[in-house]
């Protein structure tokens, strides 16, 4: 079992209070997911480039979108970035650029009612 | 014969209320009925218990329902609850024991004593009927008949057979409860024998009691023997009385009333910890509480609280603390409306009452012996900040039921529970299928989608665009529209004008990849989602 306390902080946080956070996450052994900055991190994650896929001029419906993911992190300071489906078709979480997927046809605009 | 005492039974005496399952329906609820009316309750199709009303328009006992409707149109059809029937049975009960103890329920309606204490107390035993008819009666029950006689049989059959509205008192003297008996009829005795002793040729208790004992044994068996005791006027059975239940609620009254919840709060401290180990010397925990504040003139807030462990005595005032925060004005509007809160207080409170609404055996709730890990944890900590930032500080997320994602996404109190939780499993057709916007707007954000004209964008009869969508105008700044799909209609709830909603959606992807949840109602535009 692991605890993960998610924050948001409003405003930058106190240098202090980052510290007594840091210091009672170690003691739980729990991890800290915060959005926007946060001094010294164990690894920051960053998405760009989105690319939603589905959608045509009036038809289909919104499918999967592939973004680009790119990890800094204390042990590997290099960035590493790779292209995931965020959501796929299924909802969840997609390998990257796979030319191997089975895709459906692209759905075809429905002939209007005259 | 040996079952059957030589001696005559003890004196009893019966207090019955005629009609207990409709008088019951009159008294319980928030909305009682109307004695007047034309009541009747049914069990298993049959009538068991009619109004007067309903007596004179020709309704019965074991009579069916339609037969029951066809005489009486206006019949109000309630179903037997034997909860309900003992629920308003017990301010009648705690009334009687004020005035004499030891009391038996019989059955909602009908109880006994021992006629003896109440008789030499009240002096006589007509006396003694008269003060119990009357502690009845200042409830506000105009009918009730009391009947004392040898035995808890006799004096029944004295209070229902021997009373009139006019006279509700029937004293049987001693030793003549065989006399008093003989002219009843055989169905008095056992509804289940009495066709067969019609067949016969028996008609009447006393007819019964001739028969003699042997005769009685010889044909039914050990039924008999009791059919013998009861038709000759010798009841065996003795009066027990039932033990009154610990009163486990705890009443803080305040005189003169006092303003600040502060001074409540801490007036509440000692009472709390009793009321909480009170329970606890029963083995009990409280896992729901109900709050009552009575205000200065009379005004009563009451709610019902659940807590997700069970409740201490520091919770049990952090509650209260709530409910008078809950009761400034201008307040009622913060309140969720899942919360189940009724009446609002106006003046100084009054009295303070804090009763169990529910319980739990203690040994459910105690820590174990290891520690019970992070969920424990995780309680513990909301608890103490939601004892600090007050009831809605602490949210939890919860899918409700509904086509709209506004209505999907519910935030609960900690410790409270989601309303319906079945609700969000339904099908709910016409919602929207995966993926789904991760951000969803409670309150929907005015937008215009425009076309290539800049003309705004409408959704005719026919649910159609009347143009292709190019542009979305959101706070003055304009995206372009690069792929787009709908109008997907949500129509819903078209037999209540108050709650029926038309409206169309549409996906849009704008030229920053950012896709949106747009629903045209109307004309107008809101965006309900975002997925990012």
């Amino acid at each position: 079992m692991l605890s993960v306390v998610a924050v948001r902080p409003p405003s930058r946080a106190k240098d202090s209070e980052v510290a007594r956070l840091a210091a009672r996450m170690r003691e739980r052994e729990a991890v800290l997911l915060v959005q926007g900055p946060w001094p010294q991190t164990e690894a920051m994650i960053d998405v760009s480039d989105p690319s939603w896929s589905g959608l045509g001029e009036g038809h289909g419906i919104l499918s999967g979108r592939e973004l680009t993911v790119t990890v800094t992190s204390r042990r590997a300071p290099v960035p590493r970035s790779r292209r995931l489906m965020l959501p796929d078709d299924r909802g969840r979480l997609g390998g990257g650029s796979q030319p191997a997927r089975t895709r459906l046809p692209e759905p075809l605009p429905m002939r209007r009612a005259v | 014969m040996g079952v059957v005492p030589a001696g005559t039974p003890p004196r009893s005496l019966v207090v019955w209320v005629p009609d207990w399952p409709i008088v019951a329906t009159t008294r319980d609820g928030d909305e009682p009925l109307d004695a007047a009316e034309p009541i009747a309750v049914f069990e298993k199709g049959a009538v068991v218990a009619c109004s007067a009303a309903a007596r004179a328009a020709g309704v019965r006992r074991r009579m069916r329902r339609r037969d029951a409707q066809a005489r009486c149109p206006q019949l109000t059809v309630v179903d037997a609850d034997a909860v309900r029937d003992h629920r308003a049975f017990a301010p009648l009960i705690a009334a009687i024991e004020e005035v004499a103890p030891n009391v038996q329920v019989m059955q909602p309606g009908l109880c006994a004593l021992r006629a003896r204490g109440p008789a030499r107390y009240f002096g006589g035993e007509a006396a003694a009927a008269t003060v119990l008819a009357g502690a009845i009666a200042a409830l506000g029950i105009d009918d009730v008949r009391v009947g004392i006689a040898d035995g808890t049989f006799t004096a029944e059959q004295a209070a229902r057979s021997g009373t009139r509205r006019e006279d509700p008192v029937r004293i049987v003297p001693a030793g003549t409860a065989a006399d008093f008996l003989a002219p009843l009829p055989v169905v008095v005795l056992d509804e289940e024998l009495a066709s067969l002793f019609g067949r016969l040729g028996v008609q009447t208790v006393g007819e019964v009691a001739a028969l003699g004992a042997d005769r009685l044994v010889e044909r039914f068996g050990t039924r008999g023997h009791w059919l013998y005791a009861l038709s000759s006027g010798r009841d065996p059975r003795p009066v027990t009385a039932r033990t009154p239940p610990p009163e486990l609620h705890r009443e803080v009254a305040f005189e003169p009333p006092v303003e600040t919840a502060d001074q409540i709060a801490f007036a509440l401290r000692v009472p709390a910890a009793e009321f909480v180990s009170r329970l606890g010397a029963q083995g009990l925990v409280c896992t729901e509480l109900r709050v009552v504040l009575t205000g200065d003139r009379g005004e009563r807030s009451e709610r019902v609280w659940l807590h997700p462990g069970a409740f201490d005595a520091a919770a049990v005032v952090d509650r209260v603390r709530w409910q008078l925060a809950e009761q400034g004005p201008g307040a009622a509007k913060s309140v969720a409306p899942s919360s189940r809160l009724a009446g609002q207080l106006r003046s100084a409170v009054a009295r303070v009452r804090i009763e169990p609404e529910a319980v739990d055996a203690a040994a459910h709730h105690t820590a174990r012996l290891f520690g019970s890990g992070p969920e424990e944890r995780v309680h513990r900590a909301l608890s103490r900040v939601q004892a600090m930032l007050g009831h809605q500080g602490v949210l939890t997320p919860a899918v409700g039921g509904g086509r709209w994602l506004g209505e999907r996404q519910r935030l609960v109190p900690w410790g409270d529970v989601a309303g319906d939780l079945q609700a969000g499993e339904r099908p709910w057709p016409g919602s929207l299928p995966d993926p789904l916007p991760s951000a969803v707007f409670a309150e929907p954000v005015p937008v215009a989608v425009l076309d290539d004209d800049g003309d705004m964008i409408a959704v005719d009869a026919r649910g159609e665009p009347t143009a292709a969508p190019t542009v979305i105008e959101l706070g003055g700044r304009r995206r372009g529209i690069r792929t787009w799909a709908g109008p997907w209609p949500v129509i819903e709830r078209e037999w209540d004008p108050a709650r029926a909603r038309r409206a169309h959606r549409f996906q849009m992807v704008d030229d920053a990849q950012g896709a949106w949840l747009l629903v045209c109602e109307e004309g107008v535009w809101q965006i309900e989602g975002r997925y990012d």
